[in-house]
């Protein structure tokens, strides 16, 4: 029985892309068609139960990490979704969760080590206070990000701070009630954008989604802009656990190419 | 001493706590610092409402009272505990640690600091002998924090204390001021004295221990630094009470979005914008301090007049102008009273760098002082404040922006009448004229018409009259040769050399000219409204007007608000306190 075996119940599975969401069946090396993205999810408070079995999946250099942060209950949730990583990936590459080799880009976000990996595998990795969220992806760059909509969060400074005149009239083009909404959309999926091309918060103004943000979910191939350039991303939308929302983005076959 | 003591005895020296009512532990087997595994087994640690703390929380000592003596339990114990007053914590392995007296504790705005942390802090610094944090009264946040500290090395600072206690102490905990002191007041048990600090530092009797000013320090409170603002606001996102400088923001449970949270607050408070990834690239609040200090002070370039005192925040800033002598040391003491959101800029004198030339009139030194001014806030409405000397230069600088079309939005006055130059001169001339009783009463016929009608067309003949004499002939002749009856006067006009004579020597030729300045200044009509801090009417030049004669001098209403103390003694306790609380009422009205 394998570590996501394991775990496996307290963990959500969708797919995105072609074909059907078919949950992967125990015990065997998980497939993956190129133009299919896999998002598991789980809430800490479900994963907790399984602390004993994810905590020995983790590298020595994964827990020096942990041991660095401040509040306990952080500490804890970074073991259990890093060893959830490993239980989850371990199954597409075909190896042991321990044995699973980690490198980091400048800003922190964690990618397989492409020497270890010969599946040509990526994933990203999300989470919020309450869950974690994790995209599987094959041969292209992924990029998903998970949020929490809190209208407490001050928003509308934040959207001034960081968003286009056009995406701030997007947001204040509604209802005072759903603007946090339309904010927290913005958001994630630039935030997935920036994930799946590799770069950090300081593009986040330079891309430009207002345009096709009135598509009531995001579903298909759309065009961003992205400074004077445009370029076309394979957008998913999807909420998932109550108040969460959640953007996945890879980058199509042309596009990856010309990134890498 | 413990080692001396053994080695000179050849026992073992066991720490005891012990008290009246109990025996309560013993250090043995001893364990570094603490005070030994107690022997009561009804021994708590308990916060401020009561509750129990767990190992490792600092909190009141209590036990459960005289065993087998329910009597005197009930009559010496409330709810049946008796609570010892003493601080300190139990450890993981049942060691208990005292860390202070409870009613030692300073309550700096609700946060409770025991004064025992920081004398540890400053005692571990090795150009430290010993040290004594104490509380000092704050209008703002209730009690501050100040230290006695006796040195072993004379080259340590003030500036250099601060800095080594915070980077070991949140920054609420660092001393607010150091004092340097040949000894630390302490009782016959070697247990400080802290209430005696308390008093010195409020009080005039700091020559009892021989405190003395650190060299080439010339304030008494440290404005608030860009770490410390920093702090609270990491603690508003965070929440999370115990955040080091150089703790990871992420580690500390940040992640992107709070990030650009703190990005939006730094805007606010510091007024710079800075990019989004920035606290991935300056994660700690020490980087972030730096970069913010680099990107307002380091780059901005100041008119050499303005004296940043303090530079971060979202309300249009407050200028202080130098009184005599042209330092900033008054109001470095009023700092607390001013909202912190609010920037405060200090104008210093001319004179003070070698080389400088000082300005010979009120005009000529406003002049340049609203260029100052406008390289820092260009439009109004402005606010200004000045004490003493330098609140005629104030009002002086207010009409002067007046006439460039600029509002000022505050006009506060310090302790200051106005300028009563034709007054003086008038008086004085007269009295050379007309000797004797009843010619003698002339002059006095010209002060009361120019104090009670400065608006009448006569005594505006009058007092452009005077201007032209005055300032026209005899000023602009005093360079070169006067006729001996008009030197006679000027000099009888121009201060005292001797009234400066508790001031520092070198400064007097500086002070000699601000002060001859401004006796040769004839203000103008001010278009808005002043508000005077006051302590008391001035008989001798405004008799019966409590505005001092200002309100003849403004089109708006004259504020009188009497603070305590006189003009000498008004920056100090007890009566800075009441002038820092009026100055925040007043001053807080316009936001």
């Amino acid at each position: 029985m394998t570590p996501l075996d394991t775990i496996r119940d307290c963990l959500k599975f969708r797919t995105a892309g072609s074909g059907a969401t078919v949950r992967p069946e125990p015990g065997t090396p998980i497939p993956i068609a190129i133009d299919q993205q896999h998002i598991w999810s789980a809430r800490y408070t479900d994963l907790d139960q399984y602390y004993p079995v994810l905590s020995g999946l983790v590298s020595t250099q994964e827990w020096t990490r942990a041991a660095g942060f401040k509040k306990p209950r952080d500490a804890q949730d970074y073991v259990l979704r890093h060893g959830m990583v490993r239980a989850v990936v371990g199954p597409y590459i075909r190896k042991e969760p321990q044995e699973i080799r980690f490198v980091h880009e400048e800003r922190g976000k964690p990618d397989l080590d492409p020497e270890g990996d010969l599946h040509d595998i990526h994933f990203s990795l999300s989470r919020t206070d309450e869950m974690v969220c994790l995209g599987i992806s094959k041969k292209t760059r992924i990029g998903l990000d998970v949020v929490k909509c809190d209208s407490r969060y001050p928003f509308l400074a934040a959207a001034e701070y960081l968003f286009t005149p056009d995406e701030r009239q997007w947001i204040t083009r509604t209802t005072p009630h759903d603007r946090h909404i339309r904010f927290f959309r913005i958001w994630s999926l630039k935030e997935a954008l920036l994930k799946a091309m590799g770069g950090g918060e300081g593009m986040m103004q330079e891309t430009e989604v207002a345009g096709i943000m009135e598509n009531h979910v995001l579903d298909g191939v759309y065009p961003v802009s992205l400074g004077k350039k445009e370029m076309l991303f394979v957008i998913h939308e999807t909420g998932c656990d109550a108040g969460h929302h959640c953007i996945l983005v890879t980058l199509p076959a042309t596009n990856s190419r010309t990134l890498n | 001493m413990t080692q001396e003591l053994e080695t000179l005895l050849g026992v073992r020296v066991i720490d005891i706590y012990v008290m009246s009512e109990a025996y309560i532990s013993m250090n043995n087997p001893g364990k570094p610092g603490s005070a030994g595994i107690p022997f009561i087994s009804e021994l708590e640690i308990r916060d401020d409402v009561g509750h129990a703390l767990p190992r490792g929380m600092s909190g009141e000592l209590v036990f459960d009272g005289y065993l087998n003596a329910p009597e005197e339990n009930a009559a010496a114990f409330s709810d049946g505990w008796f609570r010892t007053g003493d601080l300190g914590y139990v450890d993981e392995d049942g060691y208990l640690f005292l860390t202070g007296r409870k009613k030692e504790l300073i309550n700096k705005g609700g946060r409770k600091i025991a004064p025992a942390e920081i004398d540890a802090v400053l005692l571990s610094n090795p150009g430290v002998r010993d040290a004594m944090a104490f509380r000092i009264p704050d209008p703002a946040l209730g009690d501050d924090i100040a230290a006695m500290v006796v040195r072993d090395d004379n080259q340590v600072s003030e500036d250099a204390l601060c800095r080594y206690c915070l980077d070991r102490l949140v920054p609420f905990k660092v001393p607010r001021k150091v004092l340097f002191t040949d000894e630390i007041p302490k009782n016959a048990l070697g247990k400080p004295l802290r209430d005696e600090g308390t008093q010195q530092f409020t009080g005039a009797a700091a020559s009892g221990y021989g405190i003395t000013e650190p060299a080439g320090d010339d304030s008494c409170l440290r404005p608030s630094t860009t770490e410390e603002i920093l702090m609270q606001i990491w603690q508003g996102i965070l929440e999370l009470p115990d955040i080091t400088l150089h703790d990871d923001f992420f580690r500390c449970g940040g992640n992107s979005l709070t990030a650009i949270e703190l990005l939006i607050k730094i805007q606010r408070e510091f007024h710079i914008s800075l990019p989004p990834d920035t606290i991935y690239r300056s994660p700690t609040i020490q980087e972030l301090a730096d970069l913010i200090r680099q990107k307002t002070t380091g780059k901005k370039e100041y008119h050499p007049l303005i004296v940043p005192i303090r530079d971060g925040g979202s309300l249009p800033p407050l200028f202080c102008i130098h009184p005599l002598g042209g330092w900033m040391n008054h109001y470095l003491k009023i700092l607390p009273a001013v909202d912190n959101s609010r920037p405060v800029f200090g104008i210093r004198g001319r004179g003070l760098e070698p080389g400088e030339e000082l300005p010979k009139t009120v005009e000529a030194t406003a002049k340049e002082q609203v260029d100052a001014v406008r390289t820092v806030q260009k439009t109004g409405p402005y606010h200004l404040m000045g004490f003493s000397n330098g609140g005629i230069i104030t009002f002086e600088l207010a009409c002067q922006l007046q006439e460039q079309g600029e509002r000022t939005a505050f006009l506060g006055l310090i302790d200051v009448s106005a300028p009563a130059t034709e007054v003086r001169y008038i008086r004085t001339l007269a009295a050379r004229l007309f000797p004797g009783r009843t010619l003698g009463k002339i002059p006095a016929f010209f002060e009361r018409s120019l104090k009670t009608h400065p608006d009448s067309c006569i005594d505006k003949w009058i007092m452009k009259a005077i201007q032209m004499v005055f300032h026209g002939v005899l000023f602009r002749s005093a360079a070169k040769s006067l006729p001996e009856s008009v030197a006679t006067v000027h000099s009888a006009v121009n201060f005292k050399e001797e009234s400066l004579s508790h001031f520092p020597r070198e400064s007097h030729p500086n002070m000699k000219v601000q002060l001859n300045a401004s006796r040769m200044y004839l203000p103008h009509t001010f278009d808005g409204d002043l508000v005077l801090f006051s302590t008391g009417p001035d008989p001798i030049l405004f008799p019966g007007d409590i505005t001092r004669g200002w309100g003849s001098r403004i089109t708006g209403k004259c504020e009188v608000i009497a603070v305590p103390g006189n003009h000498s003694n008004l920056f100090d306790e007890p009566y800075l306190g009441v002038l820092c609380e009026k100055i925040r009422e007043t001053l807080g009205a316009y936001r």
